[in-house]
């Protein structure tokens, strides 16, 4: 049974917008900003090869579609060769390699997936899918990781809705010189 | 010089408001040592108009612990703009709010203790009076609420220290940056 990861860059008042800089927000790329550490880097490596899948929202995958397949290396090469799930109304023809549509309902083909999978599905960023997951109660594990800036404008990752859930905290730490902190939670 | 020191629940969706509704299940003696520690640094409390309401109305009820005895005793200051009077050993800032939470740093004394995070720290920040900042993340989403630092523009901040609880809860201090 695999898991379903959510993994996110935030900022302190909870904006998870356009970390990476490719999505023409305000602070777009606002991550690069800070040095988070070898530690930082090597948590995002193990991250990626972890991952049995990605399950990505549209603009998120778009994103990641636009910046992927000209990199190379470790972490590009996996990213690029692992099987995607794109959540999207719009998209037909997925362009970026060994990426499926997920249409439809969602809760289900998402729960369908960790049946598929044996390890982490992960997702990145997404906002409105994430949403959807935390309200389904099909999320296993959530990864922050918390940069130390109130950005004061962008999209927050929770919105309101899907009442209260309660998580178990199972590792908090500092990476790097800049104050970035992670914290994994898990089902309670 | 004394310091401003704040401490401000939060939920991992960000929320400050009601506390008393997702907070008490993981309220332990980490919980009440790390406060204890906080309060009994201070010797003043400043309070934004919401928070002081609040606790005005809960607080004064309750006696026979140091913890309970020592915020009824000691004096708080208010910022607001609409309150005509207060009670609870409280006093109300003037309109220079600034100005007077430098004047309250510059006496004598122990910290300055600030509970909840708000519209007034906004000022405090871009003024550079605030020394410390406790945010207590719990972990629990509930959904929605007043989100923290809602209407603020970018400020950045510095992590000074974290503490774990076992119960999950996580303090991150920062100071200005």
């Amino acid at each position: 049974m695999g898991k379903i990861v959510v993994t996110e860059f935030v900022s302190l008042d909870g904006v998870f917008e356009d970390p990476g800089g490719s999505e023409n927000y305000e602070h777009g790329g606002w991550s690069f900003k800070f040095n988070r550490g070898d530690d930082g880097d090597k948590f995002k490596l193990d991250e990626a090869m972890g991952s049995d899948a990605l399950l990505l929202g549209r603009v998120t995958y778009q994103g990641f579609a636009d910046a992927w397949p000209s990199r190379t290396g470790e972490f590009a090469d996996k990213f690029n060769n692992m099987p995607k799930f794109v959540v999207s109304t719009t998209i037909e023809q997925p362009e970026w390699s060994n990426s499926t549509v997920v249409k439809g309902n969602v809760a289900k083909q998402v729960a369908e997936l960790k049946g598929k999978f044996a390890g982490d599905v992960v997702v990145h960023g997404s906002g409105q899918l994430v949403n959807t997951l935390k309200e389904q109660d099909l999320v296993d594990e959530y990864r922050l990781m918390v940069f130390p800036v109130v950005l004061g404008k962008g999209k927050r990752l929770f919105t309101d809705g899907g009442g209260l859930t309660a998580l178990k905290l199972a590792e908090s730490k500092q990476v790097g010189p800049d104050g970035v902190i992670v914290l994994r939670y898990e089902r309670a | 010089m004394r310091k401003l020191v704040e401490s401000t629940f939060v939920t991992l969706d960000g929320v400050i408001s009601d506390p008393q509704e997702w907070g008490p299940l993981y309220w332990n003696e980490e919980h009440a040592s790390y406060a204890r520690d906080l309060l009994f640094s201070a010797d003043a409390l400043l309070l934004g108009r919401e928070t002081y309401e609040g606790f005005a109305q809960a607080w004064p009820a309750r006696s026979g612990d140091e913890y309970t005895d020592r915020i009824n005793s000691m004096p708080k200051y208010v910022a607001s703009t609409t309150l005509k009077e207060t009670g609870w050993n409280a006093t109300l800032l003037g309109t220079d709010v600034p100005g007077e939470v430098a004047k309250l740093k510059e006496q004598p004394g122990q910290n300055i203790l600030k509970f909840g995070t708000g519209e007034l720290d906004r000022t405090l920040l871009e003024h550079g009076l605030v020394d410390e900042l406790h945010f207590w993340v719990f972990p629990v989403a509930v959904g929605g609420g007043d989100r923290l630092f809602d209407g603020f523009g970018t400020t950045h901040l510095n992590l000074l220290k974290t503490t774990t609880f076992s119960t999950g809860i996580d303090v991150h201090v920062y100071g200005p940056k």
